[in-house]
């Protein structure tokens, strides 16, 4: 059984250089960090299954009460014998060199090691406050408070004893290492640094953690913030990084150079299709089929039709249709004549419809509706638009807008985003990797008003390929659409996770050859069952993370088996012309690994929002270096190979009693129990609402995510659905769920009655008995010293107790004496 | 590193305890010839590896730095068994190791008495002449060498009884046999022969391993819990690991051992001695 006396105690070598040298510990004393049922504890946290990607947490088991440093170790780099190595906690794995911190400061040289650690720590993860455990003079816990106004001689150390640290700061700094003495390292936390004299009067420093990168990467970053103390103004001046490492991670950001564009506009580079092949397909909508030459003479016309009503280069057309071949010649008529288009979903509501047409100043709107206040140009009258004109003029240039897209995001009115040639040249040059070409169909799944279409249609028509446009009713049955993709023998797809994981149908019959994920995060583990069926050397399968207002796509990662076995979230690398880099709400360069905000550069950054200039201007900035940025509200990181790994929206980090909690997490735990199909996680006055897709009580179903989920992780309601709302756009509907009756709340506690409650207390008494330790209605039984054999005795002294037999196997199932009150009070029903 | 310079044969490295003696092989500078059925078998009611299984071995291997050859073969059909060997013999002029590894948990759950004609067949053709077929396509090879090891993965079950597991009993009963009397035929010509029988190894992520799983499902233990259940049967309180099993093959494939032959090593946490 593990006991207090093992692990929980931090060993000290002398502190006083006149004391003798001993190996031996001059004092013992129980750190207040490590439970005393430590082992089971974090072999269990360290087995939870993660969301995809999810990388902290495993270094950190220990310290889930108040951990102040989140550890970013991937827990896919951890083999079982790491996860054995963690779980039984010998810290060690990484130590770094002997690193100068420079000559000994003036004054109070302890304050000052202790604020260094302490601003380096905050950085990691944008804390406000950092506690550390100190190892000096005496053993003292210690708190910061971190405020990039404060002055830095202002830093100061509460003493906060009832706080919990994750790191310890060992003060030698009396001492010399190595001709003194080596110095011990106290065990228990996730990082250790020691501080001691070095040669010749100057400050030297070894970090220590079982993630060796973070190691070197803190014995880096503190000998520069200490050394700026004394010269930084206020805590905000200190810099984590020297310019040379900033400057090396904006370039591990930055996508490989885009070779230059082989045409100025999107007409342009269809017409050289067109010519190559003027017979081939171009765009298939039920019967009908257009050939490039078709859609090239159709789409003149289309553009004559408009010149002839005056529509003007850099004008602004919308398009309120539904689908069709047709539409596709209207948009390509749109572009030849030099003005934008504005796609407007006939599905959408007729005011958001008409906030749109005025907010865009449209010059006309090629629609079968009318729009009070606007020209209205029905679809015929241009494709069907005879008039003998000179073949038109061409006006578009490269930095023309060439759509404005309308994004809704969180808060405010939607706006619209204005996106140029050259952006979507740009994407379409760089992915050529992709070897699309004229064998390619494709199909137009998503609506013209979602940007994702951009890439289906200007993506396919500007390689030549062929463009099976999708009736909203088939993109709405994932009957239908695979029986599409069948039929019409699609090979490139693109789709949201949630419409990919519904589609049906066995991935054998397809010829898709190559399939790209936007538009939301996806949990590549979803993955396995496609590739059992069509391995990545038949087809591959891209994940790419994008945002409209940087034209569609940033990044492309290549998703291998490997990924689904890890989760892996990684996105991958920028698209060549494209950069990305991490800053924090200051907009400082955060180092690599680091999360923060993701800011996206290059090529694709689109002009702004339409007429929202203050707006443009708070999310679209330009750098002391002269580059442009799109602040994404996007949390990510970068990984040492330079790709990225997104983290999801900043807003969907929650803070729940304390605990910051990410709701990808919860929903993928949820996931993995076998009665649930599709889960959801909303965030709603503080609480966490879950949705799930099951035939199973819900009950059940959080019963078993509480054997894996942490307390304050636990969902408060779980809420049967028939299936997941989805937006036109094929995303998660937030706002729907959000409005959904809900099941009751779930106490954190087993619900129990009064005589069920007693019992509870009753069979605490049992246990703690049994156990020689106290016991809560929570703990786990097995985790507190249980094996089969105190659970036979468990058995027998219930049954002394008054109560009934407990079979071992009802103890497996329901290991807490919550759990065991409920199995008696309900007879065989489960507790909850 | 311990086997640089040696080809290594593995059957069944799609996924489970192959992948992870594969990869192990790799990591000690093999290269490796992966071999799978890779596709479903009628009559087995689960599903075996997949091609998309076996690329990920590959890559795992590639990941050293060795040469891999992916082959999919079915240990039942002997002219793909010879043409795997000669496709070996062919890329890297030798073969140094055979793990014979590829086998099958069912159909079983029925008593002995009630067990198909065909159910039996399909059993010991995969799990005992499967790799009777693998080792006599390889043992030419390696006789002409003079040099080679080949490992039969037996199971706790080639050593005792289970109940409503007859065919896989007799199977991995049987592979000890094939590996004592192989062993004396070889010893002379320095071919060694050995078996390795794994206990209840635990279900990892990253070789994807499932048959505890399968096996608590078909015993009706909730899936959360079977491994702390299976644990608690082993003398050592903890399951074997993929790792565990795939060392020891390594040491058995090295020369460390080449006084081992006609050797049963049991990897099972002391489950067989009680
Ligand atoms: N997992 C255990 O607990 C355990 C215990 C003892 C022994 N074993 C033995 O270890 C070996 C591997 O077991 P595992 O758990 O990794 O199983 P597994 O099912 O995960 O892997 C077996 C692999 O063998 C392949 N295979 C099956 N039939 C084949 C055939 N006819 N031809 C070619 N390939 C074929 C499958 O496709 C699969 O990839 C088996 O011989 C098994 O009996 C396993």
């Amino acid at each position: 059984m593990t006991t207090a006396a093992q692990g929980t105690h931090a060993i000290a070598v002398p502190v006083d250089p006149t004391a003798p040298l001993s190996l031996a510990p001059v004092w013992h004393e129980t750190i207040p960090t490590v439970r005393a049922d430590a082992l089971a504890w974090r072999t269990r946290e360290l087995r939870r299954p993660l969301a995809p990607g999810q990388v902290q947490r495993a270094l950190l088991a220990t310290y889930l009460d108040g951990a102040d440093l989140i550890l970013t170790t991937a827990r896919s780099h951890l083999d079982s014998p790491a996860l054995h190595a963690l779980a039984t906690a010998q810290p060690g794995l990484g130590l770094s060199g002997d690193v100068d911190l420079g000559p000994l400061p003036d004054g109070d040289i302890d304050a000052a090691v202790l604020a260094a650690v302490a601003v380096t720590l905050a950085r990691y993860d944008g804390l406000t406050e950092v506690v550390l455990a100190v190892v000096g003079a005496a053993l003292e816990t210690v708190a910061f408070s971190i405020d990039d106004d404060r002055k830095v001689d202002e830093l100061f150390a509460r003493s906060v004893p009832d706080r919990r640290a994750a790191i310890v700061v060992q003060l030698d700094t009396g001492l010399a290492v190595g001709a003194d003495y080596e110095p011990g390292m106290v065990t228990g936390f996730a990082v250790t640094v020691q501080v001691s004299r070095g040669p010749g009067d100057r400050l030297v420093a070894r970090v220590r953690s079982s993630d060796a990168a973070l190691a070197e990467m803190f014995a880096r970053h503190l000998p520069t913030v200490f050394g700026q103390l004394r010269t930084a103004r206020s805590v905000g001046d200190l810099q984590l990084l020297t310019a040379a490492e900033e400057a090396a991670v904006v370039e591990l950001g930055a996508g490989r150079t885009l070779p230059s564009l082989r045409w100025a506009t999107i007409p342009e580079a269809i017409a050289e299709r067109t010519a190559e092949h003027p017979e081939a397909p171009a765009v298939s909508f039920e019967s009908v089929t257009l050939s490039y030459r078709e859609l090239d003479e159709l789409s003149t016309r289309v553009c004559a039709g408009l010149q002839a009503r005056g529509v003007a280069r850099r004008a602004r057309v919308g398009v309120c249709l539904p689908r069709s071949a047709e539409l596709i010649a209207i948009l390509l008529g749109i572009l030849k004549a030099g003005a934008a288009y504005v796609p407007m979903d006939p599905d959408y509501p007729a005011d958001r419809l008409h906030y749109t047409a005025d907010d865009a100043e449209l010059s006309a709107v090629v629609t079968t509706q009318s729009f009070p206040g606007h020209t209205t140009i029905h679809p015929h009258d241009l494709l069907g638009f005879t008039q003998k004109t000179p073949r038109p003029e061409f006006g578009a240039k490269a930095d023309d807008p060439a759509y404005l897209i309308y994004t809704s995001g969180s808060t405010g009115r939607p706006k619209g985003v204005v996106v140029g040639h050259r952006s979507v040249l740009s994407l379409v040059e760089a992915t050529r990797g992709f070897a699309l070409g004229p064998g390619d169909t494709w199909t137009q799944f998503h609506s013209v008003a979602f940007d994702f279409s951009v890439w289906e249609i200007w993506g396919c028509l500007m390689t030549g390929g062929r463009l099976v446009v999708v009736s909203p009713l088939t993109a709405r049955s994932p009957d239908e659409f695979f029986a599409l993709l069948r039929n019409e023998r699609v090979t490139v797809l693109n789709q949201t996770p949630t419409a990919f994981g519904q589609l049906a149908g066995d991935p054998g019959e397809l010829d898709v050859r190559l399939v790209i994920f936007g538009g939301e995060s996806l949990d590549p583990r979803l993955l396995l069952g496609w590739f059992d069926a069509r391995p990545e050397s038949v087809c591959r399968l891209v994940n790419m993370f994008g945002i409209t207002e940087t034209t569609v796509h940033v990044t492309a990662e290549e998703l291998t088996r490997h990924s689904a076995l890890t989760g892996s979230r990684a996105v991958g690398k920028p698209l060549p012309g494209w950069s990305v880099v991490v800053r924090d709400p200051a907009g400082r360069i955060v180092p690599i690994g680091v999360p923060g905000e993701i800011w996206v550069g290059g090529v694709g950054v689109s002009q702004g929002y339409y007429c929202r200039d203050e707006l443009t201007a708070q999310r679209f900035v330009t750098d002391p270096t002269g580059q442009r940025y799109y602040r994404s509200g996007d949390l990510g990181r970068l990984l040492p190979d330079g790709r990225l790994e997104h983290l999801g929206r900043i807003d969907d980090q929650v803070s729940i009693r304390g605990h910051r909690v990410e709701l990808g997490e919860i929903s993928a735990v949820l996931l993995q129990d076998p009665q649930v199909t599709a889960a959801a996680v909303i965030v709603a006055g503080g609480r966490l609402l879950s949705f799930v897709v099951t035939s199973d009580d819900p009950l059940a179903i959080r019963r078993r995510a509480a054997g894996i989920l942490p307390d304050y992780m636990l969902p408060a309601t779980i809420t049967r659905v028939d299936q997941l709302p989805l937006t036109t756009n094929g995303k998660l509907d937030v706002a729907t769920l959000a409005a959904l009756p809900r099941s009751a709340p779930v106490p954190v506690l087993a619900a129990s009655d009064g005589p069920q409650q007693d019992a509870v207390q009753v069979i605490c008494g049992v246990w703690s008995e049994l156990l020689g330790e106290p016991v809560e209605p929570t703990d786990d039984f097995f985790e507190l010293g249980g094996n089969s054999l105190l659970a036979t005795k468990l058995g027998l002294a219930l049954k002394a107790a008054g109560f009934p037999g407990l079979p071992v196997r009802e103890l497996y199932r329901r290991p807490t004496p919550a759990g065991v009150a409920g199995y008696y009070g309900k007879g065989t029903a489960d507790p909850c | 590193m311990r086997l640089d310079q040696k080809v290594a044969l593995v059957t069944g490295a799609a996924r489970g305890l192959g992948r992870a003696c594969a990869v192990a092989l790799a990591a000690e500078g093999a290269d490796v010839v992966l071999a799978d059925v890779a596709g479903d078998v009628p009559g087995v009611p689960y599903p075996l590896g997949t091609a998309s299984q076996l690329e990920h071995t590959a890559r795992l291997c590639r990941e050293h730095g060795v040469s891999v050859l992916v082959q999919q073969v079915d240990v039942r059909d002997r002219v793909r068994v010879d043409e795997v060997v000669a496709a070996a013999v062919e890329r890297f002029g030798h073969l140094d190791v055979l793990i014979n590894n590829a086998g099958i948990a069912a159909p079983s759950g029925r008593p002995v008495h009630e067990v198909t004609e065909a159910d039996w067949s399909l059993m010991l053709d995969i799990n005992l002449n499967g790799a009777w077929r693998m080792l006599s396509a390889v043992a030419p090879v390696m006789v002409a060498q003079r040099a080679g090891s080949i490992v039969n993965i037996s199971s706790t079950a080639g050593l005792v009884g289970y109940r409503n597991f007859a065919g896989y009993v007799t199977a991995k009963h049987g592979l000890i046999g094939l590996t004592k009397a192989a062993a004396l035929d070889l010893a002379p010509l320095k071919v060694r022969v050995n078996a390795v029988c794994p206990g209840s190894v635990r279900d990892s992520d990253w070789v994807e391993g499932r048959m505890l799983a399968a096996i608590a499902d078909s015993l009706g233990i909730d899936a959360a819990e079977h491994e702390q259940i299976f644990a608690a049967e082993q003398p050592t309180n903890a399951l074997v690991e993929p790792e565990d099993v795939a060392a020891t093959t390594v040491w058995l494939a090295s020369d460390e051992s080449r006084q081992v032959t006609g050797s049963v090593v049991t990897v099972d946490g002391g489950f067989s001695t009680r």
